[in-house]
């Protein structure tokens, strides 16, 4: 594995989602780039080094929210580790269904952290509104994740003993 | 015997990002923020002003059909709110003076710091933004931020080199606010989804769309009179407590690039 390229990709994957996703909003949410990054590593790559980019891009999103600190380095990891998992019980990986899934389990996971954080403050639950959102917003992370893939296999090239560690 | 030592590895990693989730629950990861202020923020200053561009750019293509309302739409409160300053210049000064005569202490400009967005929340439910001024600069928590005349938000939690903003639109956002037109008074608070929403107005009050918000002054640091939006709908059903109206608002997220913390009178 390439760690620096790892790195600079795992980098510029928190300032896209920090300082540029959130000003663009394209159709008003902003896509979790993030998870797909690190289903990608967890997949394509090695686990640990899925697992270390997860915790470090976690961490960094949870000082720079102002949310309840853990939603993103906690489903970041849940989602590397649930990736592991399918990957070590010999579960085809190759394809699209296995990353789709993970993106899509990863983002719903997450919304609804973000949500049962506002219980008790929030009066009014635009439902329709709500699910709307979230379907845009996995619609997108599919997107972003489809566009990330190739990079992600370009850079991270797989070496001999990578099935699992 | 291989995979063991990775297993080793995941479980001392997890281990790690366990202490690490609840220092940061307890709040005490402030020298790793501090860390991101003083090497990270800066070119993550660089990439704002990027995606302020992009944002724009993505907004007026959406609204590009509207723009000959808009101009028509402008143009008209243009010149309403040109006789309405007219207006209102003398009765500043009238005030001005009456309150000299009387010995009552004459309103100054607020005293303002200017400061930069440098990152924004990256999910889309909750809406804060960090600016690049903190303590060493002033800035204290409940402080108002305006920016383009109106107010944004106000500040949450300050590090010495930055601080982060509550957007009007957040969903926890609450702040005691006037109809300026008829005096009714009411608590604003953003709506999950976006808008703002003025709620518990008395059932005997008045507001109607078309008037302004402002800040009531009432509770904090946050001073009277700063413009919030506009009433856009009222809710006025007999069988509730208090009325409730939607307020629009010009806050947006991709458009904020540059603030004015209010640090006092």
């Amino acid at each position: 594995m390439r760690w620096l390229w790892l790195v600079v990709l795992a980098g510029l994957t928190f300032y896209a989602q920090v300082a540029w996703l959130p000003l663009v909003r394209p159709l008003g949410v902003v896509p979790n780039l993030a998870l797909g990054l690190v289903v990608l590593v967890a997949l394509e790559g090695r686990a640990l080094g899925a697992l270390v980019v997860a915790l470090a891009l976690g961490c960094g999103l949870d000082i720079i929210s102002g949310g309840n600190f853990g939603i993103w380095m906690g489903t970041l990891v849940l989602a590397v580790l649930v990736a592991a998992w399918i990957r070590r019980s010999g579960l085809e990986t190759g394809g699209w269904l296995v990353p789709a899934v993970l993106v899509l389990a990863g983002t719903v996971v997450m919304t609804l952290l973000v949500w049962s954080a506002l219980v008790g403050v929030v009066a009014r639950w635009p439902v329709g509104s709500l699910v709307g959102r979230l379907v845009l917003e996995c619609l997108l992370n599919l997107g972003l994740m489809s566009l990330l893939r190739p990079v992600v296999r370009r850079t991270i090239k797989p070496e001999p003993g990578d099935l699992y560690g | 015997m291989n995979l063991t030592g990775t297993n080793r590895r995941i479980v001392t990693i997890i281990a790690v990002g366990g202490a690490v989730m609840v220092l940061g629950v307890l709040g005490r990861l402030g020298p790793l923020r501090w860390v991101y202020d003083a090497t990270l923020a800066p070119l993550g200053r660089a990439v704002v002003g990027a995606g302020s561009t992009a944002g724009e750019a993505l907004a007026n293509l959406g609204r590009i059909k509207d723009l000959a309302a808009d101009n028509a739409r402008l143009e008209q409160e243009n010149a309403t709110l040109r006789q309405r300053l007219a207006a209102d210049a003398d009765t500043r000064r009238d005030n001005d003076l009456l309150r000299k005569q009387l010995g009552l202490e004459v309103a100054g400009a607020p005293k303002e710091v200017a400061a930069e967005v440098m990152s924004a929340q990256p999910d889309s439910y909750r809406q804060f933004v960090t600016i690049n001024k903190g303590a060493q600069a002033g800035v204290a928590p409940g402080m108002a931020v305006v920016s383009q005349g109106q107010l944004i938000g106000v500040i949450n939690d300050v590090q010495a080199r930055s601080a982060r903003i509550t957007l009007v639109t957040d969903p926890t956002f609450k702040l005691t606010a006037k109809d300026q037109d008829t005096g009714a008074t009411g608590l604003v608070g953003g709506q999950l989804g976006g808008g703002l929403l003025l709620d518990k107005i008395g059932q005997s009050d008045t507001v109607k769309p078309g008037d302004s918000v402002t800040t009531s002054g009432l509770g904090g640091v946050v001073p009277s009179g700063l413009y919030i939006g506009q009433i856009e709908s009222v809710d006025t059903r007999a069988n509730v407590v208090f009325q409730s109206a939607r307020v629009a608002t010009d806050v947006r997220v991709s458009e904020l690039r540059f603030v004015f913390v209010v640090t006092g009178q």
